[in-house]
């Protein structure tokens, strides 16, 4: 697991570990680490709001909990994405599967795994923790992206891609900010479309909402998401 | 009217030693720039909430801590990519003249937005103070900015104001006069975002072109880099043509590597996450605020049902206030005033040319100011405090989500509804205001528009007065007849005019709503209805004199001869109305004005008035209109535009005559 880069998503990855066999204390963790590593990831991220230490006990906060649960949840369901989907052995999956939990759109989760049929374990029999889809039992994959103009007037959502080339285009949606990563919500459609960002409220013709790709399953679990940028 | 108060632009940096210091006013659009100059100057100039405005630069001489400041307001801008022409009046103003200083107006609301702005603004070297507008609003909405850090980040003086309630003024003086004091003009890079170090090497290799000196700022030099053709034009002025193209070369390699569309995107993202980082520091936001009543108003203005049915509202409010309560008002200044005064006056007067010349028919003071004063005078006020009014709060730019539709067919989009609507105001400054649209023919299509449907204030309340007095029908003949032929006309137009492969878009940034400033309502009421009495009463004056000498001339009954077939044969008015047209040409409402007394004596029928109001609404623009066309657009497409106006007004009341009398 060292070549995971993030240290608190990965000691959270541990703790839900150890939290499924039901001993999430700093006795276990210690021996799970003979390195101390993820002691030492323990104590820089004391502060980080996500678990406390309580003695020899381990208790996560419940944003930390919410957290260490979709890490998990993202890295089982990519095991089983490699495993039933592109056809490798289980054993060959570690090192994708940890780059797949970062790499992977929080958005997109819930549609692989309404892909895969809401998988209850993952390919070495751990248990996938459930996500909403997997609540609502749900058959049909929405896309992930779609243009504004087929968004619910009043959904917050985030702009993914500008689908234009036209500079012209590009330098009005820039002057009012209306960029990849820009939160957003559709107030009306008709006659003419009307958003809101934070204080400002801006009016575009529907052309400029198809031009706007946005985000149609905002992530349910992870609160802040950073920021993603187009390839330039 | 404010249409004739063009004021002097800069002139570029001429002379030196006692020259005033400078500074100019930028902001996005809606930041409260105006409101901010007529604070700081005392000169008034038009301001309301609604983005756009300010449609040229303006200037004005004021002295700080006893020293000149030339004081320029400016068009705002979003960024300084620009697109359309009053935008780009702005760069041409911080580019080509290179003003001592700014003075940047931030929207303390939209503090992301305007530090963007900034942000480019700082990259070209001029010494800058930020003011933090509207103040007032952040606390309301939670909203709580660290100004000392978010000065200390970008190393330049940030001064908290509310200009609507007049606070900051002195914080904001005193900054200024620091600034004038230390000095230094900037230009080199020294803006706090730092780029990628290609763009870094490629502004240092453009700059070492130039002698030590004189070099340009890194910001003039990342516009030339997106293809900006004002700052094009300053490397062409300023090299040599071997240098030029050496810089030619140089930017065409650099597009070779990062396609010029996309450098823009990048430079983008670097001030944004730069912008991101800032904002998270110094902007506090509160958890939950009350949602406000105004975001309900707003959306039902816009609504795609009840929008319209408030639309109609209003319009009717106006109808009534104009046709019945500036009628009323004129009647009472009438019969209390001037009908006292001049008959007092008349039976004073022992000559009988001089009696004529001052209170005859077409008397001096008779026609010239009773007629500006008791008929003109009612109708202004009361149109105009509705009309600012409805600047004021915001409503206007609603309307353009609502027309955008309406107007697709036209050619147009929903950001021609405010010229459109600035119209009914003076057709002058409507021709002037669509200088905020981005295409030529969106601009061609609006001045046209506005000069044959789109009847000014003084003459729509006119019509009102006289349409208040009659059935109904009247009513709904004048105007169906006249949106009708707009709307014809409209459609021929967008198929005639070219539109040269640019495709319009409509993007607006939409102001909130907010309870009136009734301060300000009443002052810019005010000033609209002085600017009226000191532009028009001359032109009134100027008018009856001219009448009175062709009648007395005999000129007059030649004039009205040689009309004749034309107006009482094809037209079927009397002949006393080629007067009401001669006066047409002058100025809409004089001759308008005119042809409402002719109503009131009861000189003419029904189809007579219905006739008569059709041609006037759709005749001529006036004089000054037609001075804006051919100063914005060329002496062919005013002339083109006159001659085609006259004969669509004639054809479309002789039509409507012929008709109506098949059946009456």
């Amino acid at each position: 697991m060292h070549s995971c880069s993030v240290p608190l998503d990965e000691l959270l990855e541990m703790l839900w570990r150890l939290h499924e066999r039901q001993e999430l204390t700093l006795t276990a963790l210690r021996q799970a680490d003979p390195d101390h590593v993820y002691e030492g990831t323990l104590r820089e991220q004391a502060e980080s709001g996500m678990f406390s230490v309580q003695g020899d006990s381990l208790v996560f906060s419940a944003a930390g909990r919410n957290r260490a649960e979709d890490i998990v949840r993202r890295h089982r369901l990519a095991e089983r994405l490699i495993v039933d989907v592109l056809g490798k052995q289980p054993a060959e999956t570690e090192n994708a599967a940890c780059e797949f939990e970062h790499l992977l759109a929080p958005e997109l989760v819930n549609a692989i795994c309404t892909l895969l049929g809401h998988p209850a374990l993952s390919p070495r029999g751990m248990p996938i923790p459930q996500g909403i889809c997997c609540q609502k039992r749900e058959v049909l994959i929405k896309p992930a992206l779609v243009p504004l103009s087929l968004m619910d007037v009043g959904v917050p959502t985030r702009i993914a891609s500008l689908e234009t080339d036209n500079p012209e285009r590009l330098n009005r949606l820039m002057a009012l900010g209306l960029l990849p990563g820009t939160h957003i919500t559709l107030l009306q459609r008709y006659p003419a479309m009307v958003v809101q960002n934070e204080q400002r409220q801006i009016a575009f013709e529907e052309s400029v909402g198809n031009d706007l790709r946005v985000w149609s399953i905002m992530p349910t679990n992870l609160g802040a998401v950073t920021h993603a940028f187009p390839a330039v | 009217m404010e249409s004739c108060h063009v004021l002097p632009v800069v002139e570029a940096g001429t002379g030196h030693g006692s020259m005033p210091f400078r500074v100019v006013i930028v902001g996005r659009p809606n930041s409260g720039k105006s409101l901010i100059f007529n604070e700081l100057t005392k000169v008034y100039s038009i301001v309301a909430n609604y983005p756009q405005t300010t449609v040229a630069p303006s200037s004005q001489l004021i002295d700080i801590a006893g020293r000149p400041v030339l004081l320029v307001d400016t068009p705002g801008l979003s960024s300084l990519s620009v697109n359309s022409p009053d935008e780009r009046s702005t760069l041409e103003v911080l580019i080509s003249q290179r003003p001592d200083g700014v003075l940047f107006c931030s929207d303390a609301m939209h503090l992301k937005q305007s530090l963007m702005l900034l942000i480019q603004v700082m990259e070209l070297g001029l010494p800058t103070v930020c003011c933090l507008n509207k103040m007032d609003d952040t606390a309301s909405c939670g909203m709580i900015i660290d100004t000392a850090a978010l000065s200390a980040r970008l190393s330049i003086p940030v001064v908290e104001l509310s200009a609507a309630h007049g606070f900051g003024f002195d914080a904001l003086k005193s900054a200024l006069e620091q600034l004038m004091q230390s000095k230094t003009s900037n230009r080199d890079c020294s803006a706090p975002v730092t780029y990628q170090p290609f763009f870094q090497e490629f502004a240092a290799g453009v700059r070492s072109l130039f002698p030590l000196g004189s070099r340009p700022s890194c910001g003039l030099v990342l516009l030339y880099l997106q293809g900006d053709q004002t700052s094009s034009h300053w490397f062409a002025k300023t090299l040599a043509d071997g240098v030029l193209s050496k810089l030619q070369g140089m930017v065409e390699e650099f597009w070779q590597r990062y396609p010029a569309n996309r450098v823009g995107l990048l430079l983008f993202q670097n001030r944004l996450s730069f912008v991101e980082q800032l904002t998270g520091t110094i902007l506090r936001q509160a958890s939950y605020v009350p949602p406000s009543p105004a975001r309900h108003a707003e959306a039902l203005c816009r609504h795609p049902v009840y929008g319209w049915f408030i639309f109609l509202a209003i319009l009717w409010l106006t109808f009534k206030g104009v046709g019945i309560g500036a009628s009323d008002l004129g009647g009472w200044l009438d019969s209390a005033l001037f009908s006292p005064a001049t008959q007092l006056l008349g039976e004073s007067i022992p000559y009988p040319l001089l009696n004529e010349f001052l209170v005859g028919q077409f008397g001096l003071l008779t026609m010239g100011v009773a007629n500006a004063m008791v008929t003109v005078v009612p109708i202004l006020a009361i149109f105009f405090l509705i009309v600012n009014l409805l600047e004021d709060i915001g409503y206007l730019p609603n309307l353009s989500v609502l027309a955008n539709r309406t107007l697709r067919p036209f050619g147009l989009t929903g950001k021609a509804v405010l010229p459109l609507v600035l119209g009914t105001g003076c057709n002058t400054t409507a021709t002037m205001s669509s200088r905020i649209l981005e295409t030529k023919k969106e601009r061609l299509l609006v001045s046209f528009l506005v000069a044959l449907g789109v009847p000014c204030s003084v003459q729509l309340g006119i019509l009102m007065a006289i349409l208040a007095t009659m059935p109904f029908s009247a009513l709904l003949l004048v105007l169906g007849s006249v949106l009708l032929t707009t709307v014809a006309c409209g459609l021929i137009m967008n198929r005639l005019v070219p539109s040269k492969g640019k495709t319009v878009i409509f993007i607006q940034e939409l102001p909130s709503f907010h309870w009136p400033h009734w301060r300000n309502i009443l002052l810019k009421t005010y000033y609209r209805v002085k600017w009226f009495l000191v532009e028009a009463v001359p032109m009134f004056m100027v008018a009856a004199l001219a009448m009175f000498a062709m009648e007395k001339s005999g000129l007059l009954s030649v004039i009205k001869q040689l009309l004749h077939p034309l107006i009482t044969g094809f037209l079927s008015l009397p002949d006393k109305t080629t007067e009401v047209f001669i006066l047409v040409l002058a100025r809409r409402e004089v001759g308008a004005v005119y042809f409402k007394q002719m109503v009131e004596g009861g000189e003419i029928d029904y189809v007579q008035i219905v006739t008569g109001l059709i041609v006037i609404t759709l005749f001529i623009p006036c004089v000054s209109n037609t001075m804006v066309m051919l100063k914005e657009y060329g002496v062919r497409w005013a002339v083109s535009t006159n001659l085609a106006i006259i004969a669509i007004a004639i054809l479309v009341g002789g039509t409507i005559n012929h008709l109506l009398r098949l059946f009456v």
